[in-house]
């Protein structure tokens, strides 16, 4: 498993005053770093801003990396049969993360429940409640539920 | 900076989805929360997305802006910059807008700067 960065942009974000919003994007070259990229976006923001008569709102550093060593799918994989888990955020708000095509291992025979036991479902829980990952600005306390969802298919 | 990290997984039938996660940095992003992902998922882990959010505010608006999109190039690589023109910035000459206007200067000057520092191109290869 192999990430490389291929892609870097910044864009900036304008509102004018009939509430309509735009954008400017600009892309750079593989040899800039992304900490060159949001400096530049940061600088590029208040020149934007005397350029024009919207208002600069916002701006976003946007960078794709692309997996150089992709593993084949599976042959049953299908990304409509995600595994979904829910909790709360640490102000109350309500976390849900979902990962497409789960493995058929975390399935239990007459239910979509998935044990929260299980090896990699709590690898993935201890990294989610760990402080690094949040909604809306709020640290995840919880996880209390795992199960697997179909969009297409009724629950069992 | 807290940073939007998307997680794009492709099946078996080339569909596509992703997992979009709230993490506090980047370089967390790319770490072992990927391992930890692909190891549930029986599909391809093929591309991540991160979208970095720069608190930037500047202005109230005023009016509507005109859209005008300007290009600049590097070497022989083209790269779009859509500007939201003033209207009293815009006019029918614009496209053969040559920077004299302060605001305008500022802009080129940064491209150059970032041309300079990114591209190794001189100013002159910046074609507006």
């Amino acid at each position: 498993m192999a990430l490389q960065l291929t892609t870097r942009s910044a864009s900036i974000s304008l509102r004018d005053n009939n509430g309509k919003s735009g954008l400017v994007s600009v892309s750079f070259p593989s040899t800039a770093t992304p900490a060159d990229v949001v400096a530049a976006a940061g600088n590029l923001a208040p020149l934007i801003a005397a350029l024009s008569n919207a208002a600069v709102v916002g701006a976003t550093a946007t960078f794709t990396y692309v997996e150089t060593e992709p593993t084949t799918p599976g042959p049953q994989s299908e990304i409509e049969r995600r595994l979904v888990l829910t909790g709360r955020a640490q102000n109350g708000g309500v976390v849900r993360v979902s990962v497409p095509s789960a493995i058929f291992e975390l399935e239990q025979s007459g239910t979509d429940a998935v044990s929260l036991t299980n090896q990699q479902v709590a690898a993935l829980v201890t990294f989610l409640t760990g402080n690094a990952a949040s909604v809306v600005g709020s640290p995840i306390a919880s996880i209390s539920k795992a199960y697997i969802s179909h969009r297409y298919r009724a629950p069992k | 900076m807290a940073v939007y990290a998307r997680y794009h997984f492709r099946d078996n039938n080339n569909s596509v989805a992703y997992t979009q996660l709230r993490l506090s940095d980047r370089v967390i992003a790319i770490g072992n929360v990927v391992g930890l992902l692909s190891a549930l998922s029986n599909a391809q882990l093929f591309k991540v997305e991160i979208r970095e959010p720069i608190p930037v505010s500047y202005g109230q608006p005023s009016g509507t802006y005109t859209l005008a999109e300007v290009v600049y190039r590097v070497d022989y690589y083209y790269r779009v910059v859509r500007l939201p023109i003033s209207n009293d910035i815009y006019s029918p000459y614009f496209l053969d807008y040559r920077p004299e206007d302060d605001e305008l200067w500022d802009l080129w000057t940064l491209l150059d700067d970032i041309g300079a520092a990114i591209y190794g191109v001189p100013a002159t290869a910046l074609v507006f």
